[in-house]
């Protein structure tokens, strides 16, 4: 099989390497417990080359040609605007080593709610074991 | 801000004109890169958690809104750390009522004191709002015996 059967057909755009890329170096930052896509679930970033839905960022092409992204955050409970002003270093950060600083407008970043604590994703439940099914005894066969 | 008999405080009227200046759906701040935005829900929740943490402070929130936490929680719905707690957020500022109910024996003018003292000093910490004022009102009070026995498991 040659590799580029293996490699997607579709190259990801700017704009869903740049909310790639902002969602990581945010989510890498202390003091970010998590992105959310809101209540209504309208910030996201469709990533299809992946096939899935980046959570708690999107990214608009502005009149500029610019991009400008938006990261929905929920953090931990420390100083909120430092912890903005070090997600948007960040990206910009991200972005000039993805060759993308050019593209790159504003990073604006709303603290959607704050957690005492970092929640982890719930564990999937796994199933329970099988157990096998009771072995009957033989009949004893008699000569 | 002055106390009142029934242990709440109110607000002078400078305060109100500095309250109700500037009042918007978030408190945006322009770096030159993009804006930060936090949410009223987060003011909400560090207000209340900065309340909780005070000795003397037993529960948020008035009968009808415990009751009504206490469904909304067990639905998943509700926040515990939110009930009992308003604000008003601007641009800058900040003015946050709570209602509380404090443990018997201890001095309501001490605690309203040390409540308005940890808010503000979470709030302007954590987000870096200026509070105007800290709304206190006590509506009840909690004696030791007053909490409801748990009811035996009807099942091992």
């Amino acid at each position: 099989v040659p590799d580029a059967a293996l490699t997607p057909l579709i190259a990801p755009s700017e704009r869903v390497r740049l909310a790639r890329l902002a969602l990581g170096a945010a989510s890498a930052v202390p003091g970010v417990a998590g992105a959310t896509a809101g209540r209504p679930g309208v910030v996201v970033t469709a990533d299809p080359t992946a096939g899935r839905v980046l959570q708690g960022v999107t990214v608009a092409a502005g009149a500029d040609g610019l991009y400008q992204v938006v990261l929905r955050l929920v953090a931990l409970p420390v100083p909120l605007h430092a912890l903005a002003d070090e997600v948007r270093r960040r990206v910009v950060r991200a972005a000039a080593a993805d060759g993308l600083a050019a593209r790159l407008g504003d990073v604006d970043v709303e603290i959607a709610d704050v957690v005492s604590e970092v929640q982890a994703d719930p564990v999937p439940v796994a199933p329970a074991p099988v157990a096998p099914p009771p072995v009957a005894p033989s009949p004893e066969v008699t000569p | 801000m002055s106390e009142t008999p029934s242990g709440s405080t109110a607000a002078s009227s400078s305060a109100v004109a500095t309250r109700t200046a500037g009042i918007g759906p978030g408190t945006p701040l322009d770096t030159g890169r993009g804006k930060t935005t936090v949410a009223d829900a987060v003011v909400t929740k560090v207000a209340g958690i900065a309340a909780r943490e005070v000795r003397g402070v037993h529960a948020l929130g008035g009968g009808v809104a415990r009751s009504l936490s206490s469904v909304t929680q067990r639905v998943g719905i509700g926040d515990e750390r939110t009930q009992g707690v308003s604000v008003e957020v601007g641009e800058r500022e900040a003015a946050v009522d709570l209602t509380v109910v404090v443990e018997y024996g201890e001095s309501i003018p001490q605690v309203s004191s040390a409540i308005r003292e940890n808010v503000i000093k979470r709030i302007e910490g954590i987000t870096g709002l200026s509070v105007t004022e800290v709304n206190v009102a006590v509506n009840d009070l909690f004696f030791p015996g007053d909490e409801e026995p748990e009811q035996p498991a009807r099942v091992a």
